[in-house]
């Protein structure tokens, strides 16, 4: 009995990959592949990304596939391996790491199969066909100078950093500290990481006010960390007291920025950047070869003055 | 027997580590140079750039007198003809030229009129704390792709507005009163439509009392 | 019919679930069974076989090691960072600059002290291994983070990325590696005297302390040749990316028990082999590279990945009420 078992559920398992994968794609086999290659589906903001990457590559015409790398550059490398194998005409990539990341394009370039940055660049200009790069340390800057305006040039402060290993979490804490820093009577009292998570980023923040109750406001690197601090402070009651920053432009945080809640955020465009990458491997397999090898794309300042321009990821139209 | 087993194990492996040697050992000194070589300095960049590069372009930026007059009469046209601006943004840049008379003077910025007997303030020269890429950016003479590592290329940013900060504007602060005639080259990011555009704010790179 | 033991009888059911799946998946797929697409499965194992070897051994005695993905993480850091970065001694004025070989033999060591130290702690201070090894977890990934500053150390030259992404006799260096290292345990655990040990601890403690075993001695053995595996699979990982990722290897051991258990080796210990591991490693690459080539949603993979690993045990529980 057993003998024949596990054959059968091996069986079972294949077939229910093939139903599953005939619902993702019911489609003629002439179609054209591309593949989206997303750092990690852990986080609304990245599934945005993917899935405005892959529903505008599927407009175009082709059949998009999503690879999640779960933040790990060996699961990336797999990807890039299995992907080139199955014969995928362009990826549209969201690195793991400026680094570590460089190594998978190259093998993607070697094998002919452009490749596209979005949102995170990589440490190379001769690897990616074109990268399309959220401006995070400009866009960090103007944050910094809305902050030094909104609190003040006297005041304690909090950060909270996101992943220690991540590019974007330094760039960020960066660009903001370029500009706080030059003020002296602005003293960050606690700098701590969340990992970019709501739920880390409550608990840490808790324990921050605990210790220092006289912060007048929080600089947080992600707004799911921006939304946690928020929380810590609701069930604190200090929301009035103490300000938030967050970054990214999360529909959540525009929210409470629109009823002056939270006090400002930087905007990132997922779905503008994920657009044009699609629409670049589309120009790509049409023939085009002569890209930009880096786009910055500018963040924009979200404030309870502007908020109204803004939602769902984006500016409204 | 036994002591010579050991006897043979450790001359194998004190020949192996004679053929391939587990690690060199290399004065701190020299190893540092070397690590500083393989490192981008910011810094020396920028002093590089100010002295070889930017001044030396000053004569490339628009006219005042012909730009602010084509801003006054169709801002969309002047950005279209004027200005620069990097990837994707609606935020955009002029490297101007011109001069002009101190209508006023605070904390951190010297206002100006450019045209003959304008009362409202045309340029607005920043004298404070300097936060943005407009002189990295409006000049046209830095690219983005020349830079691997974009925290890199900000660096540069930063390490130009503290030149500014030190060179240029102490002497304007000093020097510029009420009345007096400034001639200016700068540059002027524009953030989006909203802006508003009078006075223009300018980070200047050279400006002097006449 | 001659009886065949419980062992052979489960390694011919992983085989025989393999076989279904390849077969089923040639035809669902033309990409498959090509030979880039099998070396690139054979590559992506590569790393989780050197894991599981040593995941076998402890396991066959009883043992858990869940702290074999950090120990990865901070060998592979060690031997990039002593590579590219060298070592300063301050007081001396000299820099320690290591050879390519020289941070692989620091990296090795480092695995082989790592796991020592869970020997030690299992069997001295009596700590059951699933405490032992999940202390050592965090302070392996601690330590990673200390070691690199949480950021990667990359571009670390040809001569260190040969032994992942290098090739020999048109073969990658890594396969090259876990094959070999396959081999040597194989015949270790066999042919050997420690591999016959290892089985009587796991099979049971108190009757091979009895008859004499020194117990200790074996587990100490066990878990330090682990942590030594481990190393070398944080080296040919790094070599593999030319990056030592301060996040690399979280949750590996994870992969590497489930790759252990489907290979039918009973998490009770005593019971299984390193050749069912090796088919355990197969039927996750086989399945992750399917998927893939599937174009399954990485939802999906994570849910079918979980139904295998419950289908395997399900059938181990099965297997050894019914005997």
């Amino acid at each position: 009995m057993q003998k024949i078992f596990r054959p059968l559920i091996a069986l079972a398992l294949t077939l229910f990959i093939q139903t599953t994968s005939s619902f993702a794609a019911d489609t003629p086999a002439a179609k054209q592949k591309i593949a989206v290659v997303i750092s990690t589906l852990n986080n609304p903001w990245f599934v945005v990304l993917g899935e405005s990457a892959k529903a505008r590559a599927v407009e175009l015409g082709y059949d998009a596939t999503i690879f999640d790398s779960q933040n790990d550059t060996a699961k990336e490398a797999s990807h890039f391996e299995n992907l080139i194998a199955a014969g995928y005409k362009a990826v549209l990539f969201n690195p793991t790491d400026a680094n570590g990341s460089v190594a998978n394009v190259q093998k993607a370039k070697a094998a002919g199969v452009p490749v596209f940055c979005i949102d995170r660049e990589i440490n190379s200009t001769n690897a990616a066909t074109a990268q399309m790069l959220s401006d995070n340390y400009s866009g960090c800057v103007a944050l910094g100078q809305h902050f030094v305006k909104v609190v003040g040039k006297e005041a304690k402060y909090a950060e909270l950093l996101g992943l220690v290993g991540d590019n974007n979490t330094w760039n960020r804490s960066k660009g903001f500290h370029s500009v706080v820093d030059r003020y002296p009577g602005l003293k960050m009292v606690s700098q701590q990481s969340a990992d970019f998570d709501r739920a880390k980023g409550l608990e840490v923040f808790e324990s921050i006010l605990q210790k220092n109750p006289d912060i007048a406001a929080v600089f947080c690197g992600n707004d799911a960390m921006a939304m946690g601090a928020y929380q810590a402070l609701v069930a604190a009651g200090k929301a009035d007291k103490v300000k938030v920053f967050g970054f990214d432009g999360a529909d959540d945080v525009v929210k409470l920025i629109a009823e002056k809640k939270i006090a400002a955020t930087g905007m990132q465009f997922p779905k503008v950047m994920a657009q044009k990458a699609a629409e670049f491997a589309h120009e790509y397999i049409k023939g085009k070869r002569d890209f930009q090898q880096k786009i910055p794309v500018k963040v924009e300042l979200v404030t309870p003055e502007n908020v109204s321009k803004y939602g769902d990821y984006g500016k409204k139209n | 027997m036994r002591w010579s087993g050991w006897l043979i194990a450790v001359v194998v492996v004190a020949s192996l580590c004679w053929l391939f040697p587990l690690f060199h050992i290399v004065p701190l000194e020299r190893a540092a140079k070397e690590k500083a070589a393989a490192t981008f300095d910011p810094k020396a960049f920028a002093e590089k750039f100010w002295n070889e590069q930017l001044l030396t372009s000053l004569d490339k930026a628009v006219k005042a007198e012909e730009l602010l007059p084509a801003i006054q009469s169709n801002a969309a046209e002047a950005k279209r003809k004027y200005s620069r601006s990097v990837g994707v943004s609606e935020s955009y840049t002029y490297y101007i030229a011109g001069q002009g008379r101190v209508l006023a003077v605070n904390d951190d910025e010297v206002s100006l009129a450019v045209t003959e007997g304008a009362t409202t303030a045309e340029v607005s020269l920043q004298t404070g704390l300097l936060f943005s890429n407009a002189i990295r950016d409006g000049t046209g003479l830095l690219n983005v792709n020349d830079y691997p590592n974009s925290q890199d290329f900000n660096a540069i940013s930063e390490a130009l507005n503290r030149i500014i900060e030190e060179r240029v504007l102490p002497k304007l602060r000093e020097t510029a009163k009420v009345g007096t005639i400034i001639s200016f080259v700068g540059c002027a990011e524009v953030n989006d439509e909203s802006t508003d555009l009078k006075p223009l704010k300018m980070i200047p790179v050279k400006a002097e009392a006449k | 019919m001659k009886p065949i033991s419980k062992e052979t009888f489960t390694r011919f059911q992983s085989l025989l679930a393999l076989v279904v799946m390849v077969v089923a998946l040639s035809f669902a797929s033309e990409q498959f069974l090509t030979v880039p697409n099998l070396r690139n499965i054979l590559l992506q194992i590569s790393v989780n076989l050197c894991l599981s070897i040593g995941m076998t051994l402890i396991i066959l005695t009883g043992g858990i090691d869940l702290s074999v993905g950090a120990i990865l993480g901070l060998s592979g850091a060690i031997a990039a960072g002593l590579l590219k970065n060298g070592m300063a001694l301050n007081f001396a004025g000299v820099q320690i600059q290591f050879t390519p070989f020289g941070a692989v033999v620091a990296g090795i060591f480092v695995g082989l002290a790592l796991g020592w130290f869970n020997g030690m702690a299992i069997t001295r201070f009596k700590l059951p291994p699933f405490v032992a090894t999940l202390g050592m977890l965090s302070i392996g990934r601690g330590l990673t983070m200390l070691w690199t500053n949480g950021f990667p150390i990359t571009a670390l030259g040809p001569t260190f990325g040969f032994i992942g992404a290098g090739f020999w006799l048109g073969v990658p260096t890594a396969i090259w590696i876990s094959a070999a290292l396959v081999g040597l345990f194989y015949f270790i655990s066999i042919h050997t005297t420690l591999g016959r040990y290892i089985y009587a601890v796991g099979g049971s403690e108190k009757a091979a302390a009895f008859a004499g075993l020194r117990v200790n001695n074996i587990k100490v053995w066990v878990y330090t040749l682990g942590g030594g595996l481990a190393a070398v699979a944080g080296l040919i990982l790094t070599a593999r990316l030319d990056a030592a990722d301060p996040k690399a290897g979280l949750g590996y051991e994870l992969d590497s028990i489930a790759a252990v258990v489907i290979g039918g080796t009973s998490l009770s210990g005593g019971r299984g082999s390193i050749l069912g591991t090796v088919l355990g490693c197969l039927i996750i690459g086989v399945l992750n590279n399917g998927l893939v080539l599937m174009e399954v949603s990485p939802f999906w993979q994570q849910v079918i990945k979980g139904f295998v690993i419950l289908a395997a045990v399900a059938m181990d529980k099965l297997g050894s009420k019914k005997e």
